[in-house]
């Protein structure tokens, strides 16, 4: 399972809270694994291990677990040399604000693994508030795909919170939404404040971009027109046809669609609205 | 043999982030660039500019790709289009190949796509002459 549904789990069960998700994705990105984390995490040793070994610094632990059999020198190195799994990261961020030990997170990577649906899916399973409709099946199915293409375009991990607190729109709020149709109807859209919405164009394309002007809103509408159109090949290869419509924008409008599900994504910039609906929901 | 003189490339899509990006990745190939916001523009810049090949988006305001593709192809047959879109279906594939395309690109693309693409049009325009 991608690493990405780790702090998505926590959240659904219950580890963590929407208000923790900010600060911990921030400080996420800058967190480098410790040694036990990493053995943990690679399967190389367990919870009980480490407990054994007892505490210190990297390397005291390292020339400990060595020296108990625990661990090897190449096993040392190899697990050093790998690119650490962004799960891992957000885990050593948990242990370092004392949110967890290493017997809750080996519980926890364990569980995450074998989660079914994934939980990026399970939150917005949880969130759907009408009948279960053919097109608002995919809704749990496009959730998982955007958040993919917020790693892969914008390098950041996503949360989605099923039931925030923070759904109100903020004043100032910019929209951009597409709607696909054809054997599947569905409009997705970003709605975020001015600051989120400018970092989000930033990362997109790589910009300097200052104000909300025209290439601002074009960066947000082409990361959706290519996050959709990634959709949209994927469904085809399932023989579903379907059409990518123009991006619309707006500025300080209510989302007003079919099947209207609103959600609050938490990344390691901010929070924004992700709305999905059976129709076009922006007038 | 190469050809000696710049390709002049016609980009359009109604993307203003993607048509300055892609401006970047084609000059830096040795291209002449201009732009076209829409089908119905690219069309007229097409009749106007005769451009040794065309990148055209799909899914744009107004006239859309597959039927400038369509038009483009009818005042010019031998001209190469590059299809350059995120509805990348096999269906619109197969319909932009039918029409005469020469390739089709699904977003997001690379560099070495877009040297692919450049490389296919050179040889087209060469063969042509």
């Amino acid at each position: 399972m991608s690493s990405c549904y780790f702090a998505q789990y926590l959240l659904n069960a219950g580890f963590l809270a929407e208000d923790q998700l900010l600060p911990l994705l921030r400080q996420a990105t800058d967190a480098v694994p410790g040694t036990p984390l990493l053995a943990l995490h690679q399967g190389i040793m367990t919870a009980a291990q480490i407990a054994s070994v007892g505490s210190g610094s990297d390397e005291e632990f390292a020339v400990r677990a060595q020296e108990r059999g625990l661990l090897t020198k190449s096993q040392l190195v190899n697990m050093h040399q790998a690119i650490a799994g962004r799960d891992a990261c957000f885990a050593q961020v948990l242990l370092d604000s004392q949110l967890v030990d290493y017997a809750k997170l080996e519980h926890a990577f364990r569980q995450c693994e074998l989660a079914e649906p994934n939980p990026v899916v399970a939150a917005v399973e949880s969130a759907r508030i009408h009948e279960i409709g053919q097109d608002m099946a995919f809704y749990g199915e496009y959730v998982d795909a955007f958040f993919r293409s917020l790693l892969r375009f914008m390098d950041t991990d996503a949360v989605v919170v099923p039931e925030s607190t923070l759904l109100h729109i903020a004043e100032e709020t910019y929209a951009v939404s597409q709607r696909l149709s054809g054997d599947l109807n569905l409009a997705a859209g970003i709605m975020a404040d001015e600051r989120v919405f400018l970092e989000m164009a930033r990362r997109y394309s790589h910009e300097d971009i200052q104000l909300v002007d025209d290439l601002a809103v074009d960066s947000i509408a082409e990361f959706l027109n290519v996050m959709n159109g990634l959709f949209a090949v994927n469904l085809s290869q399932r023989d579903m046809d379907v059409d990518l419509e123009m991006p619309r924008s707006a500025c300080n409008v209510r989302p007003d669609g079919s099947h209207q599900l609103m959600l609050r994504v938490f990344t390691d910039f901010g929070s924004f609205v992700l709305v999905l609906a059976t129709d076009e929901f922006l007038y | 043999m190469r050809l000696a003189r710049k390709l002049k490339i016609l980009i359009t899509d109604d993307s203003k982030l993607l048509r300055k990006k892609l401006r970047d990745e084609l000059e830096k190939l040795g291209c002449d660039v201009i732009e076209a916001e829409n089908g119905k523009e690219a069309v007229m810049m097409d009749l106007q500019e005769k451009p040794d090949g065309v990148i055209l988006d799909i899914v744009m305001p107004e006239v859309g790709g597959i039927e400038a593709l369509q038009v483009i192809k009818e005042v010019n047959p031998e001209i190469p289009v590059i299809m350059l879109s995120s509805a990348g279906t096999s269906q619109k594939l197969m319909e932009t190949l039918k029409l005469g395309a020469l390739d089709f690109i699904q977003k997001p693309y690379n560099s070495e796509q877009i040297k692919q693409a450049v490389e296919k049009i050179r040889k087209k325009v060469k063969a042509n002459e």
